[in-house]
């Protein structure tokens, strides 16, 4: 039987949404609104080298970005993307949707969709490659990531000298839709993180929620280059801590995220599993970036959410930015497992990818 | 083992933080005024100032909010501003604002081809900042002192 893991309850969540919007709105029908729209995309060139071997040519995700400002306080930002979802057939997806009242200083209040602040790229990259410093996300994204909240969220940033922001939420869990049944399984994030220099950020978050349906993974369908689908159609308990090291400098890049997750079934219990991406990038000419990059993920072998995989990924690139709409990547990347033995049956054999990615914004 | 991560860990840092290691240039230096418009403040530190650039703060003392303007690359000293208050090129600067607006952090500042044009701005606009040469004409009301 399906248990009710709802942690609020949509008689709690709904109607303080509602509030918040009835009491800023009002304030800001008779205000000017200014409105500013962007548009980001990209071009993707790539072939594979493993068993069969392959050379694609694809146009990437594009997208139209929206910020409006009703008020001083009331602000409004949109981010819409449009995938190739096959057969000539593109599809329309609402990546960020989002209203934010600045109530006190550097401190909002948010509701709508966003980003799930669970680390330093998915808080500050989101769909546009032209900032990625990589072609594609870390793996991690391709597991566990909760890319989208939908819900309410109370942020800070840049407090006091030192720079401290935080962000609380509470909203949609990972199996939620944006339409039905929104609040059908919630989740709860807190992250902070502490900007010492502007030019890098330290970042802590814990995410936490439960799923009665853990094959129903709305908020995972952002692949870091692979992806599979989730057959384990039971109640799953899901707890993820994450920290980020971010550095950008003049001359030096340096991107670190790490990520731990526990979940748990009444079927296999406890699985632990963990992921680390790691980022270096050395700029020169001010115009170009030589980098190179570490990925590996692992999942315990009882886990029924992601399902046992063990995973590692070298990258050695190169960008150069024409400006700073445009930029062009070049990469290549070995895929294999960390084990490489019979004990893993779930061995899918080692590759090399060869990648161009020319990302633009408007 | 002990040495050796101390040792390591300190060049880490090197590695990571040297770049900053230099002073910044101070705006008190240079032939520059800071021009605002009803920020509620005649008087700031050029630390708090640079950070009100950099869209740190969103608002003003006096809750009007702060709208950034800064020299585009048609003006004849934009490097020279762009390093004064940001310690970057005008490539960099454009990146840094071009990500900050993308994450919905902060509002777009606005580029203006010379100091006659960012003095109108600042003039029209309640809460807009911007820095110009001293050798500009500029209303005294608009000025703000850096008090470092």
């Amino acid at each position: 039987m399906k248990q009710n893991k709802n942690i609020f309850g949509n008689q709690i969540v709904k109607p303080i949404i509602w509030s918040f919007f009835l009491l800023v709105f009002p304030n800001s029908l008779h205000s000017q609104m200014s409105a500013r729209l962007n548009a980001y995309g990209h071009i993707n060139f790539e072939s594979v080298f493993s068993d069969t071997t392959y050379s694609n040519f694809s146009l990437g995700e594009q997208e139209l970005f929206i910020n409006a400002k009703f008020n001083d306080n009331f602000s409004f930002l949109g981010e819409i993307t449009l995938n190739y979802s096959g057969h000539g057939n593109y599809r329309l997806n609402i990546e960020r949707l989002r209203l934010k009242y600045n109530y006190y200083k550097n401190h909002s209040l948010i509701i709508g969709k966003f980003h799930t602040p669970v680390n330093y790229w998915n808080d500050v990259y989101y769909h546009a490659r032209l900032f990625f410093p990589t072609i594609d996300r870390p793996l991690m994204f391709s597991k566990w990531i909760p890319v989208h909240t939908f819900g309410m969220r109370l942020q800070g940033q840049n407090i006091g000298k030192n720079n401290f922001g935080y962000d609380l939420l509470i909203g949609s869990g990972m199996g939620s839709e944006d339409i039905h049944n929104v609040f059908k399984e919630t989740s709860i994030t807190a992250a902070v993180h502490w900007k010492p220099t502007d030019e890098m950020r330290f970042g802590f978050s814990g995410y936490l929620t439960s799923m009665d349906d853990a094959s129903e993974m709305a908020a995972h369908s952002h692949g870091g280059g692979e992806h599979e689908m989730n057959m384990y159609s039971g109640p799953l308990d899901f707890q993820m801590l994450n920290a980020s090291i971010a550095y950008f400098g003049e001359k030096w890049e340096v991107l670190n995220e790490f990520s731990f997750n526990r979940t748990k079934t009444d079927t296999l219990g406890v699985s632990n599993n963990i992921s680390n991406y790691t980022y270096v990038g050395r700029r020169f000419l001010e115009k170009n970036v030589a980098f190179t990059g570490f990925d590996v993920l692992y999942t315990g072998e009882n886990d029924l959410h992601t399902y046992p995989y063990d995973r590692m990924k070298f990258i050695l690139g190169y960008k150069y930015e024409y400006s700073e709409r445009l930029n062009v990547k070049a990469q290549i990347e070995y895929y294999t497992n960390i084990y490489d033995d019979d004990s893993h049956d779930h061995s899918i054999g080692s590759k090399y990818e060869f990648k161009i990615q020319m990302s633009y914004g408007l | 083992m002990v040495y050796r991560l101390r040792y390591t860990l300190i060049i880490l840092l090197f590695l990571v933080n040297g770049y900053d290691l230099n002073s910044q240039i101070t705006l008190n230096d240079f032939s520059i005024v800071v021009i605002g418009n009803n920020t509620g403040t005649k008087k700031m530190s050029e630390t708090t100032i640079k950070q009100y650039f950099k869209g740190k703060y969103n608002k003003w003392p006096n809750k009007k909010r702060v709208i950034v303007a800064l020299a585009s690359s048609k003006h004849p000293k934009v490097e020279w501003y762009s390093n004064l208050l940001f310690n970057k090129s005008f490539f960099a600067v454009k990146k840094y604002w071009y990500s900050l607006v993308f994450q919905g952090r902060n509002d777009a500042p606005y580029f203006f081809a010379s100091d006659q044009e960012l003095i109108e701005f600042v003039k029209l606009n309640p809460g807009a900042i911007a820095i110009v040469e001293k050798s500009s004409k500029v209303p005294e009301h608009l000025k703000i002192k850096l008090n470092e």
